[in-house]
């Protein structure tokens, strides 16, 4: 623990104490390791990833381990979960056909969303999206899929023909080139990755300021009141940040989910 | 099962669908912005390097972010409000990727004899 969260957690720090706001900043998203062999270091956000990956894997196991026609609770469950995935993520998108891709977008719904959620438990209460090198793993495995199934359903040159928009004129199309180019290769990447970590960090960024606030604010004293604002806010930011957790889950794989299907099947 | 649960699921798959679509022309959107502005700015710094002219930085962003701005209404919006008006109840079913309306899909499905149920499974 690192920043201004060790600051608070020293104790001593309150308003009219002579002690300064310890103001969150990007120093809270880097964390001492926890041991290290040679030059790698094994930090919290490893283990949580790490955990989060046990999670999804155990839950399931323990789901569909003995299969039952009626199911028990853990089974009641998992379904629950394959089908939400299935009709609300991969179905609108892929439809019947699409239904082998399941156990991918589950998979990546599932462990997107345990890693956000940590966040929101007292203890783990990091969210390892809000560290980027997790997401680019993660962005670069469905672009590799994306562009493996374009290859392979279309052709290269088949895929690269699709890749131009149906019914430009020639001249425009000269000046599309740059940036049909930038936006497929770059910037579809960029905003289906940064989105999911931008999101993370600033939500516990937000949290981390006013539950420190509340903290700082708690003397007897005027601030007391402030205090109190200070602790609505952190109720509310946690609350929003439940809904956020699993929206960026959502949105990641639908992203992904229809990405699949413009490789599958192109649009023109 | 009854006619509302099937109509009800209908409801919640072309929601779960249109959901879908808005995501990922939104973020398409949000992509040719960008690589509009970064393409153009690119070329406008590499031509202003060359020529000394380093005013051809900004007004290379300024152009591609004009040129990709124009072709997300040319792609996007003209579908979205012609579709309104031309299709009816159709109107705001368009196609995910190319943009175009339900209608105009439908024909484009028609033409490479793809009922347009089966393609839009």
């Amino acid at each position: 623990m690192t920043g201004a969260v060790a600051a608070a957690a020293g104790g001593g720090c309150h308003i009219f104490s002579g002690c300064g706001f310890p103001a969150p900043g990007l120093q809270d998203f880097i964390w001492k390791p926890i041991f290290t062999i040679g030059s790698f270091e094994f930090t919290k956000p490893m283990l949580l990833a790490i955990l989060a990956a046990l999670i999804v894997i155990g839950f399931f196991w323990a789901a569909f381990r003995k299969p039952r026609l009626i199911p028990g609770r853990t089974q009641s469950l998992g379904e629950m979960a394959i089908l939400a995935v299935r009709d609300q993520i991969l179905r609108p998108s892929l439809g019947r056909k699409g239904d082998s891709y399941l156990p991918f977008l589950v998979s990546l719904f599932f462990f997107i969303y345990v890693m956000n959620v940590m966040e929101l438990i007292p203890l783990l209460q990091f969210p390892v999206t809000s560290r980027i090198g997790f997401v680019w793993p993660m962005v670069f495995i469905v672009y590799f899929l994306y562009l493996y199934l374009g290859f392979k359903h279309q052709g290269a040159w088949g895929y690269l023909k699709n890749m131009i928009p149906p019914g430009v004129p020639a001249p425009v199309l000269i000046i599309l080139i740059p940036v049909e180019l930038l936006r497929f290769f770059v910037f579809q990447p960029f905003t289906l990755g940064v989105r999911l970590f931008g999101n993370m960090f600033a939500g516990h960024l937000l949290l981390t300021i006013f539950t420190i606030a509340t903290w700082y604010l708690l003397t007897l004293s005027v601030g007391l009141l402030y205090a109190v604002g200070s602790f609505a806010l952190a109720i509310f930011i946690f609350v929003l940040e439940t809904l956020v957790t699993l929206l960026q889950a959502f949105i990641f794989t639908t992203l992904t989910a229809t990405y699949i299907a413009s490789s599958v099947e192109p649009a023109h | 099962m009854s006619d509302v649960s099937v109509r009800g699921r209908r409801d919640t798959s072309s929601e779960a669908r249109s959901r879908a679509q808005g995501l990922n022309i939104g973020w398409t959107v949000v992509s040719y912005l960008l690589s509009g502005m970064a393409a153009y700015g690119l070329i406008g710094w590499l031509i202003g390097r060359a020529v000394g002219v380093s005013v051809l930085f900004p007004i290379g962003m300024l152009a591609g972010l004009a040129i990709s701005l124009g072709f997300v209404i040319w792609r996007y919006g003209r579908n979205a409000g012609a579709g309104g008006e031309k299709d009816g109840e159709d109107g705001g079913d368009n196609d995910m990727e190319t943009g175009m309306s339900a209608a105009a899909s439908r024909r484009a499905s028609h033409r490479r004899g793809i009922p347009r149920e089966e393609k839009s499974r």
